[in-house]
């Protein structure tokens, strides 16, 4: 922005001086106290909610508790969904459906007698490899050599050039 | 005239005194009416106000801790009043500017007809006085303040701050800028 030229400040300035001049009509001021006094003598008007809490809380103090409540609030959320990503995390072996029933030790069902260790009664299936070997895999024909096979009597026959 | 003991008729209207609250409105009416009209540019509107603020200050009286004078506590309630009164009634301001506007335009065409020397050079500072009312309304009221307070009333710096509960380099920078925006509102009429 650029700065004022003086001049014009000084015109200005005797403008706005001159406002001074300006005034309400004749014996306003002498009627303006009685008018004063009068209404400051009619019962007050029931103060709003906004005038009373204006005048009982402090701005600042207010916009502090405001803040710190909404900060609370972040903090709860945050827990809460902190806690929820934690519950479906994967189970540590062996820690998973853990009963509180007090049963004797090995007699529980779904456990193996004697070690109180769980069976494993998931529905996941094991791989199929596993239930019926070797299927899937095409039969592979042996390669044998067919000479082994021939005619060749064992015996100690010695063959002389004839 | 006995000695002006503000703290005395202070101390009297909190304790319901009527003549002494009567004492404090004639002590402070002018100056209270006269802050309030150079931030409305309205008479009707400025009467009811000052009115308000002085039966907002007795109402509340006993709130007042003597941090400052009562006069400086008396125009943070004027100030404050004003400002929400100005806030709320916008559309209505903002409709008086548009008439002040067509004059405007008129007085532009006047000012470069008449001469100093006319018999007419009354109605141009009429004339001129209603643009530099409009060139104040288009301030931002804190501007409007600092200005009706230091250029026109004479409050020094300090007590401005007081008022407006602010430093006095910000008060000091607040009329600078006010100043440059009614320089840029009038320049048409305050050339040298």
């Amino acid at each position: 922005m650029m700065e004022p030229d003086p001049k014009e400040f000084d015109k200005l300035q005797k403008l706005l001086a001159s406002k001074e001049k300006e005034k309400p009509e004749e014996g306003f001021f002498d009627r303006f106290s009685d008018q004063v006094l009068t209404r400051l003598e009619e019962p007050a008007p029931k103060p709003t909610l906004w005038e009373r809490l204006n005048d009982q809380v402090d701005p600042l103090r207010a916009a502090a508790a405001i803040f710190a409540a909404v900060i609370g609030v972040g903090v709860l959320f945050a827990l809460d969904e902190g806690s929820n990503m934690a519950e479906t995390e994967p189970e540590p072996l062996g820690q998973a459906d853990e009963e509180t029933s007090a049963e004797p030790l090995g007699q529980r069902q779904n456990t193996l007698a004697g070690s109180g260790l769980p069976l494993n009664k998931s529905e996941a299936k094991p791989p199929r490899i596993l239930m019926n070997p070797g299927t899937g895999l095409a039969p592979l024909p042996a390669k044998v050599d067919s000479s082994f096979y021939q005619d060749k009597s064992a015996s100690n026959t010695v063959h002389t050039p004839k | 005239m006995p000695e002006w003991n503000e703290q005395e008729f202070v101390s009297r209207a909190r304790k319901g005194d009527m003549e002494a609250c009567d004492a404090l409105v004639r002590q402070y009416q002018e100056r209270i009416y006269a802050t309030v009209y150079h931030m409305t540019s309205n008479h009707e509107d400025a009467a009811d106000l000052a009115q308000e603020t002085f039966i907002k200050a007795f109402r509340k009286i006993d709130k007042f801790k003597g941090d400052s004078s009562f006069f400086t506590w008396l125009y943070r309630i004027a100030v404050n009043n004003t400002i929400n009164f100005i806030r709320s009634k916008r559309r209505r301001v903002i409709l008086s500017i548009n008439q002040m506007d067509e004059e405007w335009d008129r007085g532009e065409e006047l000012l470069g007809l008449v001469s100093k020397d006319t018999p007419r050079q009354n109605v141009d500072r009429h004339e001129l006085q209603g643009m530099l009312n409009a060139a104040m309304q288009k301030l931002s009221s804190n501007h409007r303040l600092v200005v009706t307070l230091h250029d026109v009333q004479g409050v020094p710096h300090e007590q401005i701050g007081e008022i407006m509960d602010c430093n006095t380099n910000t008060v000091r920078t607040r009329l600078h800028y006010a100043r440059k925006q009614l320089q840029a509102h009038l320049s048409d009429y305050l050339k040298p």
